[in-house]
Order: structure tokens, then sequence, then C-alpha cells
């Protein structure tokens, strides 16, 4: 038991997280969207060559884990939002975790948008909105009451499931990949490709969410993080994988289709026996997502009661899910205003508030000394250990 | 852990919001029974810039299968789909039209063959693929077939087995024809650089005598009408501009790469013989010339076995004789391909896809003529070497 | 303050009869507190407070040394051999009465009266303080008898009994170590039920057996007439649906999990042995699975977990397939479910519910009916259900294949306690893919993992080693792996536990007596 963690509102809930459960838990936050709706932003941007954006734009949310490194180092077991408090006091902390509640808050029902646009368009047409959000923020919203520990495990195997479904979706649809439509390969300049790393970039940067995660780590410092960040690289790699597989089989209409990926189920078919294969697309999809949204939500509940100095998060589940779908449901009027804002806001945002909320916090971190954190961490080498275990049981 | 109260509490929610969803809901469902289920439909124009659909719906009653004890009257002796038709100004409009005089859901998630006029298609295909692609429902490796005058009546032939008329058409797709054309390979046409593609083409032939190409209700022992597919569609740009005839077709398919096996007659001086080609090896490339020109480099390799001899005493025992025969495929592969390489040319279609090919294997070639292309692509060298081996004569060296 | 309690006892036993309920149980928490001395008028207790019982028999023994002895036993409860041999004839001189069996002094009346209703005789010697019980059990019992729910191909086919003594000793002889032992505990406030906790020492995690004893000491009930009744009470999560903890009537597989690190319950008057802590997983696993071939039984043990999801999920899918996602079925087969349909006048999910309910009538009435009538159920059942609900037009033959499956596909769940909660909850599964189709389904298949990952088992989570991973324990998860695989028991059981089974001599080394049984040398060795 780290002392930290006996008097953050944390008490009560002492799990804490393997570095797989991190991974995974990375994979899922980021991935999840990111994988249906980045495709078509990137090749919108990029062309042919979006699948190099999805890489290139990786390192971008690597800034935010090295700042969450550094934070953690300085004085482990807490949060982003208790670093905020700590370094500047309750109503410094206020402001300064502004930024990273601004991302938390917008993003959730962003991400419960995007779904309920995905199911409502692919499955449940003529169900109206609000009860397809609701549908999908019924179980988070259970998840995400039961505490990091249950969302880790669900996560671990929603992940799972997810990829095996993408899997078999890539095996079924093999027989309409197109190599020739990835070509030519660095044909366009930077120009394109960096553009299309914006988007990419801003949900990598989501990583800053993490800040209200890896400091319940159950392993030492490095490990919990080099698991994060393998977990955003494999996002990476996915994402890019996801964006060849729309080029090649759909060519010059990769970005024309929305949702690409969703599309790809429709060319695919095992022995023209089994021919629309959405079923597998969305038993991935609704998996993965249900694990996302719960740990979103888990930490938007978190960052809020943590913010407002409460003990318990979860008396606010209720309330900020119905927000979530509130927001999810009024906030973009159609379709194109929702790809418009992605495409044309998001990137800054996202890019702005993912890297800003842990810089400004590091920031204040280091002017400030805080105080105790820097001159416990130097004598306290042999120590170090031993508060790497973090909270609760190790 | 939560309380017990407040787990009572939540568990309570749950179940009121899924009772009052179980009251209302259900939106999205809808039954067997209310499904008229689409296995074809054609698109016709018709003269003021509209559209005719007509569809073949399935009637599960009138299937055969088997255990066909089940079900109401126990599989009546009706056909097995009922072919409606409407006209709109668009699409939708037609479809709407076409779903008044139906009792059901009109349900495309099975539609596997989609006829086009030929009408329609020298108009333009984009508003059916527009249609297919925006739907949900629909698959998008559905075949586009275009057809030579009006596409409504092919549908009403019936067939002379008891299945869906669709399915005939479908399955001699799947089976027999090549090239195939996916509705999202024609959509993605309109946007490559080339702009152009082949669609396979059929049309009624002429009546059998005594036969009844309309309706179909008693004819069982009529001889049926026939469904010729011969040749393709040129489509540039969604736009129906030319037919390539039996030997360009294949020659196209030489050139594009396409062909997986194929049956070649050849005139040898000692005799007719036919030659299954059935490993087919095709190189395309573009290349750049001295002077920053590009080019196209095809290079065919394929290997055939003697199907049959059908006139004249052919020395297959001969190893000169399979050489010589060798050569003589080799110049009959490269004839088809030149004289689907001459109609592109004179046509000013690049249904061959060298445009595609030279923006992705010269993209700095390809930026300054992109604009142009159609007036460098007559003139653009085209290079193409064909290497034919006859290697085997079958089970069987000679009869005669 | 004896004498006001031997007074309060004399007092209220002799107004026996017209007491009123709450003095009635003053009586006996006072004689729980009496100690038996001896003093004279304790006989007239005895017989007062045992006379109700017309199979008390009382009677006085031939005086040994000069002294009377009287004798308490229940005929019902006594075996009258040991008895006339042990007792009326031990008590003379040659041959002592300790050869015979278990002896015991209870220290208080209500001791010494519960000694009597448990089959002991109690021997009161005049002028002797205290008493003697003397345990000479005997009443009617099964015999052993092959398992009814949990049957083998190969393996052994004895099953417990409802005789706790006859249980104890079948997992005795298969596991002869003084680190099994069997803690005491009798349960019930009226029942007084003999109840043993059972684990083997340095195996099971203390804290979780001091947990275990903790649960069961704190637990209250009238009579523990099953192993549920103490189950259920015992339970971590009290509302949930699955069960946290798993019975057997098998001996063998109490063995196993003995060995594993995990503890036994055994309840007297029931027929199972009750194992905890367990995880889903273990609710798949079939004792026939270590019996056979390894290779047949994990492909055995993964065609398990495909005909759970069949059993969960398999009319769910069928009703959103049908009426949500119809592009989804290939064609062929919709054209031939669209012709089975025609005629059907009912929605996909009132078709599913009125063969499922069919269905549940049957199986119900299966099991109250008399063995006798089965063959004509099964009658009824498969011919006039199945087919005039068809031929009536009522349900389509596809839907009836569905069900029927899924029941089927039920039955192969090896544990009847989780195959209930399947059954359950297949229902649900239903109910919400009517509604929203496979997203529904997913939905609350969802909810359910979640319920899941969050249940345990004295504190060991429900799907370890899968949620929270474990790779290095998966092992006997999916697959059943070789009995010679070093195996290692979940990490959570006990944390200091290295190894289970030791390691298999790969090959046998040759030895140099010819013809002898190498696999015996490396035993020998080992």
């Amino acid at each position: 038991m780290s002392p930290h963690a006996a008097s953050g509102p944390e008490a009560t809930d002492p799990s804490a997280l393997t570095p797989l459960q991190i991974g995974v838990s990375t994979m899922a936050m980021i991935g999840v969207t990111a994988v249906a709706g980045l495709p078509t932003l990137l090749t919108a941007y990029a062309g042919q060559e979006g699948w190099i954006s999805a890489l290139i734009a990786v390192p971008a949310g690597l800034v935010p884990l090295v700042l969450l490194y550094d934070l953690d180092r300085r004085q482990p077991g807490l949060t982003l939002v208790q670093h905020a408090r700590r370094a500047l006091g309750p109503i410094g902390g206020l402001l300064l975790s502004l930024p990273l509640l601004m991302l938390l808050s917008s993003t959730t029902p962003l991400g419960a948008h995007q779904q309920a646009d995905i199911v409502g368009m692919e499955a449940l047409r003529r169900t109206p909105t609000v009860v397809v959000v609701g549908l999908f923020l019924l179980v988070p919203l259970y998840a995400a009451r039961q505490g990091r520990e249950v969302l880790a495990r669900l996560t671990t195997l929603s992940v799972a499931v997810a990829i095996g479904a993408l899997l078999l979706i890539g095996a079924t649809s093999l027989r309409s990949v197109r190599g020739e439509n990835l070509q030519p390969v660095f044909a366009l300049g930077w120009v394109p490709l960096l553009q299309g790393a914006a988007p990419a970039a801003a949900w990598y940067a989501e990583t800053a969410v993490l800040g209200l995660l890896l400091p319940f780590r159950a392993t030492e410092r490095r490990a919990a993080w080099a698991a994060a960040a393998a977990g955003l690289v494999i996002v990476g790699l996915q994402v890019s994988l996801v964006t060849a597989w729309d080029l090649s089989i759909f060519g010059p209409l990769a970005d024309q289709m929305v949702f690409a990926l969703f599309q790809v189920t429709r060319v695919s078919n095992l022995a023209e026996f089994l021919t629309h294969m959405d079923s597998i697309l969305i038993i991935a999809w609704v998996a993965g997502e249900m694990a996302r949204m719960g740990l979103w939500l888990y930490c938007l509940c978190l960052a809020f009661s943590q913010w407002l100095g409460l003990r318990d998060y979860r008396p606010l589940t209720l309330p900020v899910a119905a927000a979530v779908a509130i927001g999810a449901c009024t906030w973009f009027q159609n379709a194109s205003q929702f790809n418009a804002w992605v495409m044309r806001v998001w990137p800054f945002w996202g890019l702005a508030l993912g890297i800003g909320s842990p810089l400004l916090v590091w920031l204040a971190v280091v002017l400030r000394g805080t105080g105790a954190g820097r001159r416990q961490a130097r004598p306290a080498a042999g120590s170090a250990r031993a508060a790497c275990a973090g909270p609760g049981r190790t | 852990m939560i309380s017990a109260r407040m787990r009572r509490r939540t568990a309570a929610l749950a179940v009121l919001v899924l009772l009052s969803l179980a009251l209302s809901g259900c939106w999205d469902r809808v039954e067997l029974a209310d499904l008229d289920l689409v296995s074809g439909v054609a698109f016709d124009a018709v003269p003021n810039g509209g559209f005719r659909i007509t569809a073949s719906i399935v009637l599960p009653q009138n299937l055969t299968g088997a255990g066909g004890a089940g079900g109401a009257g126990g599989g009546g002796g009706g056909p097995a789909e009922a072919v409606v038709s409407a006209t709109g100004a668009t699409i939708g409009e037609a479809i709407a039209a076409l779903g008044q005089g139906l009792p059901g859901h009109i349900f495309w998630g099975h539609t596997r063959v989609i006829l086009i006029g030929e009408g329609l298609a020298r108009r333009g295909v984009q508003p059916v693929l527009d249609f297919f692609l925006r739907s949900p429902e629909t698959r998008l490796a559905t075949d586009l077939l275009v057809v030579r005058g009006e596409a409504g009546p092919l549908l009403q032939l019936s067939p002379p087995f008891r299945v869906p008329g669709t399915d005939v058409l479908y399955e001699h797709l799947r089976r027999q024809r090549e090239p195939r054309a996916f509705i999202y390979e024609v959509a993605q046409s309109i946007r490559t650089a080339s702009g152009a593609t082949l669609i396979p083409e059929v049309h009624v032939g002429p009546p059998a005598p005594g036969g009844s190409p309309g309706g179909g209700g008693s004819g069982g022992a009529t001889a049926p009408p026939t469904l010729v597919f011969c040749g393709t569609g040129v489509l540039q740009r969604g736009r129906l501009t030319g037919w390539l005839n039996e030997t360009q077709m294949r020659g196209a398919m030489w050139l594009l790469g396409t062909t997986r096996r194929a049956t070649v007659e050849l005139n040898s001086p000692r005799g007719t013989v036919t030659v299954a080609v059935d490993k087919v090896h095709i190189h395309r490339r573009a290349v750049r010339l001295a002077g920053g020109v590009p080019a196209v480099r095809i290079r065919i390799a394929a290997e055939g076995m003697v199907g049959e001899v059908d006139r004249g005493k052919v020395p297959l025992q001969d190893p000169q004789y399979l050489i010589q025969l060798s050569n003589i495929l080799a110049a009959s592969i490269r004839g088809e391909a030149d004289a689907a390489l001459a109609a592109a040319r004179s046509e000013d279609v690049d249904f061959l896809q060298f445009g595609r090919l030279v923006a992705a294997d010269q993209p700095a070639l390809w930026n300054p003529v992109h604009s142009t292309w159609r007036q460098i692509f007559p003139t653009l060298r085209v290079v193409i070497t064909v290497l034919a081996h006859v290697r085997y004569v079958g089970n069987l060296v000679r009869l005669s | 303050m004896e004498t006001d309690l031997r007074r309060a006892v004399r007092e209220l036993t002799e107004r026996l009869h017209q007491l009123a309920a709450l003095e009635l149980n003053a009586l006996w928490l006072l004689c729980d507190k009496l100690p038996l001395g001896a003093e004279p008028g304790r006989r007239d207790i005895f017989s007062v407070l045992l006379r109700r019982s017309s199979d008390l028999v009382e009677f006085d023994l031939p005086p040994a040394g000069g002294r009377i002895a009287h004798a308490y036993f229940l005929s019902s409860m006594t075996d009258t051999q040991v008895l006339n041999q042990g007792i009326v004839g031990g008590i003379s001189p040659h041959h002592p009465a300790g050869a015979v069996a278990e002896l015991h002094a209870p220290p208080t009346y209500g001791d010494a009266i519960r000694d009597v209703l448990s089959g002991c005789v109690l021997l009161l010697v005049e002028g002797i303080p205290g008493g003697l019980a003397v345990a000479a059990r005997g009443y009617p019992k099964r015999g052993l008898q092959p398992p009814v729910l949990e049957t083998v191909v190969r393996g052994p086919h004895e099953a417990f009994n409802e005789d706790l003594q006859t249980n104890i000793s079948l997992l005795r002889r298969r596991l002869r170590d003084p680190r099994l032992v069997f803690e005491p505990l009798t349960l019930g406030r009226f029942s007084r039920t003999e109840v043993r906790l059972g684990y083997v020492e340095g195996l099971a995690d203390p804290r979780i057996v001091s947990e275990a004893r903790r649960r069961l000491a704190a637990m209250a009930t009238t009579a523990a007439v099953d192993s549920n009744y103490i189950e259920e009470s015992i339970t971590d999560d009290p509302y949930t649906i699955f069960p946290q903890i798993d019975f057997t009537e098998r001996p063998d597989v109490v063995v196993v999990g003995l060995t594993e690190g995990r503890f036994t319950i055994l309840v007297d008057g029931a027929n199972d042995a009750l194992i905890a802590p367990v995880t889903f997983w273990s609710f798949m696993q079939a004792a026939d699975d270590y019996y056979q071939n390894y290779y047949a039984g994990t492909f055995l043990r993964l065609l398990r977990y495909a005909f759970l999801t069949i059993a969960l999920t398999m009319p769910a899918l069928y009703i959103a397939l049908t009426t949500f996602h119809q592009q989804m079925i290939p064609t062929s087969l919709l054209l031939s479910l669209m012709r089975n349909n025609v005629g059907v006048p009912f929605p996909a999910l009132v078709e599913a519910l009125i063969m499922e309910i069919t269905l549940e009538i049957l199986r119900e009435a299966g099991l109250h009916l008399p063995q006798k009538l089965g063959t004509s159920l099964s009658v009824v059942g498969a011919l006039v259900i199945g087919e005039a609900v068809v031929s009536s037009g009522l349900v389509s033959w596809p839907v009836v294949a569905v069900v029927a499956i899924t029941a089927i596909a039920n039955f192969a769940i090896p544990r009847w306690t989780m195959a209930l909660a399947i059954r359950f909850l297949r229902f649900g599964e239903m109910l919400a893919a009517a509604m929203f189709g496979l997203p529904g389904i997913l939905v609350v298949t969802t909810a359910i993992v979640v319920h899941l990952v969050d249940l345990r088992s004295f504190g060991v989570p429900y799907l370890f080693p899968v949620a929270p991973l474990d790779p290095a324990r998966l092992q006997d998860t999916f697959a059943r792996m070789p009995h010679w695989t070093p195996q290692r028991r979940p990490r959570l059981l006990a944390p200091a536990w290295r190894g289970r089974s030791g390691r298999r001599a790969r090959k046998p080394e040759p030895t140099g007596a010819p013809g002898s049984n190498p696999r015996s040398t490396w035993r020998a060795r080992a």
C-alpha cells in the first residue's frame, strides 16, 4: 500500500491492473473507434497512402505517455487529476484538470454517438437513436460501476473476441484484395501524409486518459508503461492494416465509404455460402465498444469525482451516463455534421487536449517542484521500488 | 463493493428500462412471412429520363426442396418467382411504386443478379450503383450484367427447372462466366485513372419454336427460350459506350490478367486441335521509355493440354509438332489480345486499365499526362509477349 | 448457580405437557447449560424429556461392581447387534465396553439428549457423576450405488450415498494422507446435521479454509436437509444465478478437487459433496475427460463449449437472423426457411417461445412423472407435440429443430447447476434478440460476461485463469492436459504452492533386469 492511495478518493477500490490489462485497456480505449472511424478520414486526406499516415501518427500518442511516466516517477500512485490538485491546490487543480475533463466529456459522447450511428445504420435503422444509445450504455454503466478490475477483465475478453472477429473478416475478404490499389507508394509527398496523420494523432493522443488508469498498476512502473505503449503501437498497426485493407478492396472508392470497415463485410464471403458477414463485425464491434465505453465512462466519472473531491465515483455513474446519452443524441444533427466535425475540428481539439492536459499538469508539477515529491524521490532510490508497487494489492 | 440497496435499485431500473423497451420495441423486426425477397432485378430506361424496375420476387410456397411436407398445401405447382415491374422518375420512386403492388417488405439483401438494359446503360448506371452501394442490406459483390435491348423481359423467362430464374443466371455466372463485374468494382472504375470497365453481356436468344417466353405458367413441355451470354459491354465512367465480341473479350481478359483458364481452338496445318489452357501467368507492368514516355509491357505465359482433336490426322506423338502447336497457341492468344487492343484504341476507351497501371507503376510519368490521357492512350506503346506451351496431350495420343 | 439451574429444569420438566413454546425453548437452553452430574433426579429428567419419542428404550443393566446402570437409546437409531454384543455383553467383566466403539462423556444434559437422538446409547451409572455415550449408530441407509447424474464410461462407478461416515470412508480410501482433515461441524438449529469441512492441509489455502469456516459458522438455518441448504447460505454473491460452489456425487471428483487445494463440505443426509472454490471452467469439465485419452478429452471439452454457446444463444440467433438480419443467412438456407414458414401465423419469437415452453413442460413433467409412465411421455412428447405442432401450423419445422438442438446441447453441459443457469438465461437472450436482433444478443451476452467477471467463489475470480488472464495456468481450462504434464494449481488457490503431480518419466530408462517393467522401476525410484 502506498501512502497516497489510502488518502485518495479511490481508497474504496484497491484493485490494481496487470500489464496485460493495461495493454488491452489502451487498445480498447483508443482502438475500437479508431478502427471504425479513422480509415475513411485517413484516405480522405492521404489517399492510397492513408495506411502510412496511420503509422506516422503513433508518436503523438507516446507524448502523453512520456509525460505521465515522468509524473508517476515524481509522485507515484496519483491520477492526473490528483497530480493537478496536489500541484496547485483545490482551485488551481480544478482549472488545471479542466482540459482532461473536456477531453473526456467530449470523447465519451462522441464515441457513443459514433456507435449509435454505426449500429443504427447497419442493423437497427428504424429504432430510435435514443434507444440505441441507451442500449449500448446500459452494460458499460453496469461494468463501470463494478470498478476497474471488472472492466479490465471484461476488456481482456472483449479485445480477444474483437481481434478474432477482425481476423475472420480479413480472411473472408482476402479474395477481394487487389494489391495494385495500394500503388504507388510514397507518390503524394509529405503534405497529404501529415494531413492524414493529424486526425490519427488526435485519436492516439487520447492516451492522456490513461492518466486515470495507469497509476493503479500492479507491477513496477516500467512494465505498466511498456504495456500501454505496446497497446498504442498495436492500435497504430491495426488502424494501418485496416486502412490498407479497405484501400486494397475499394481502391479509389475507399474515401467515399462511410465506415469502410463495415463495407468490407459486404464483399467478404465464406465459400460463397456465408456471404454477408456483418454479423461477425457486429460481434467484434459491440464486444469492443462495450469495454471501451465502460472504460471511458469509468475514467470520466473517476475524474469528475476526484475533481469534485468526492470519496467515491459510483454515485456519479448514472447521471454521467445519462448526460453522455443526451450528448450523444443531440450533439450532431446529421452524419455530415459529424463527419465535418471529426475531419476539421477533431484533429486540433483532440490533439490539443490530449497532449495539453498532461503537459500542463506536468509543467505545474515541475515548476512548483511539488515539494515532497521531488525530494522524496531522490533519497528514496531504494524505497522507490516499494512505492512502485502502487496502490492496492500487488 | 456496491451496497445491496444500490444494487437492487440499479437492477430495478434496468428491468424498468428493458420492460419499457419490450413493450414498445421491435422497430426493425421483419418476419420471414412479410419478406418479399428480390432474387434478381432489372433496370431499364424509360423515355422521359425515368426508370423501369422489373424484379423477380421469390414465392416461397412454390419452391421445391427436400421435406416438402411442411407448409400449407405442400409445395404447389406454380412458378417459383413472381415478376413484377414498375416505373418511376427515380429509382426510389419506382421502388415505391413496386412496393404498392406487393404485400410485404421489399428486401434486397439476397439480390444476386442486377441486369441493366442497354438504354439505361448508355444513359449511365450511376443511379443503380448509388442505390445498391448506399443501402446497408445489399451485398457489394453482386453481379452486374448488361442486356442487349430491354432487360426486363429477360427476368420473365421461366427456366425449365423449378428453381428461381435468377438462380440459373447466378449459377451460370458463378461457375462459367469470366469476367464478372461486381457492383463495387464497377463503381470503383468510375473513379479510377482509366475510368472504364467491362460488364458481361447477356441477351435473349430467339425463342425455340412453340416456346412461351412470357409468363411461363403451364409451359412444362415447351422448349425453353435461350439465354445467350457473349461478349461484354464497355463502360466508360459509368456509361455504356460499346460492345466487345467474344474474341475481343477474351483478348481483353488476357491483357487484363484476369484469365484463369481458356479453351482455344487452333487450326494447325495438319488439322484442328482444341487446347485447354489451364495454367496462366500474366504480368503487367508500365515502364518508362527514353524521353519520359510511358509504355506498357504485358507478358502472358500460358500452358495447356490438348483437349480434343477435331479434324485431320494430327501427329501428337511428334515433339516438334507440339512445339509448332505451342507457337500457334501463342499466335492465337496474341491475335485475341491484338483484337482487344485494337478495339480499345479505336473506341478510345481504356478498359484495359493501362492508365491505372501507369499511375501505379510510374506515378511520376502519370501526373503530367493524367488529364490528357484519352489523347495519349491510343498511341501508347504496348508490348505484348506471349509464351505458350502445349505440354500434355491428355490420356490419348491419337485415334486415327 | 447450578442448583438454581437444576431446580428450574426440574420444574419445567414436571410441567412439560403444559409448557408454552417460549418456555419449551428456555428448557432446552437450560438443558444445554446444566452439567450432567451425579444428582439423584437425573433419571427422571431424561425419562420425561425423551418419553414422547415412542422409539425410546430405557432399561437397567445388571448391576456390575455393585452399581446399577441405566441405559437409554432410540431403537430407530441404534444398531441392536452392537448394542447386544458390545454394551449389554460388554459390561460383563470379560468384554470391556471400550473395545466396541467410540465413547465420550456428554458434559451437559442437552448434549446427552442429543447424543441419544443421534444414535448413541447413554449410560448413566448411579452415583457416578456424568454419563457415558456409546456410539452404536445403526439406521437404515443405502448401499453404494453408481452415480445417477455424473455417469462415466470408464472410471469408478461409486457414488456418495446419504450416510456421512460412508462418504468419508469413500474419500479416505482414495486419499490416505494424514494431512486430509475433516473438521466436524453441526449445522441446523433443529436438524443438528453433521457436517464435515474437508481439505488437505498444506494444499488448501488456509485463508480460504478459514473463510469457509467463518461462513459456515455464521450461517443460520433451521434444518440443513440437503447440501444446497448450506451452499446457498455461504456463497459469495447471494443473488447470482450461476453456481459458485460445485456439487458432485463422485468421490473421485472430490479427491481431485482436494488435491487441487479446494475444500469439500460433506453433509449428513445429502448424497453429494460440495466443492469450492470453483471457477466457471470447472463446470464444463466432466469426470470422463480424465478417464479417457487426452486428445479425446480435449476434443470433447472444446465441443462442450460449443454446446454451451448453442444452448445459450441458438434460439436467440435464429430469431435475430430471421427477423432482423435476413441478409446474413445464406440464400439457399433462407429460401428453405421461408418455404417452411409459409402459413405460420406467429412471429418468430412467439414460435420459439411456444416450442421452448412446450419443451420445458415435457422436461418438468418427465421429472415428476412416475418412472413407469416415462415411455408414454416420450411418445406424447416426440410424436404428438413435435409433429402436431408443426402440422397444425403453429410452429415451423426449423424452429422445432433449433429448439430441439438447443435442448440437447443443454443436456450436454456436464454440471446440472450450470445447465440450469444457461437454460434460464436463454430466455433473456431470446427476448433481447426479438427486440434488437444481434446487437441485443451481444448486449445481453456482454452483461452476462460482466457479471461473470465480477463473480468470485471464495475470493477466486470466477473466470480465472482467463480473466484475469494467467496463460501459464490455462492448461486445464480448454484442453485436457495429459496426466504426466507437470501441473500447476491455480495460483489464487494457494500462492506458496509449487507443483501438483511431479513429472513424468519421459522415456523410461532401461534397467538391468530383463523383463522388468520400466515404469514400475521409475515409480520405485521416484
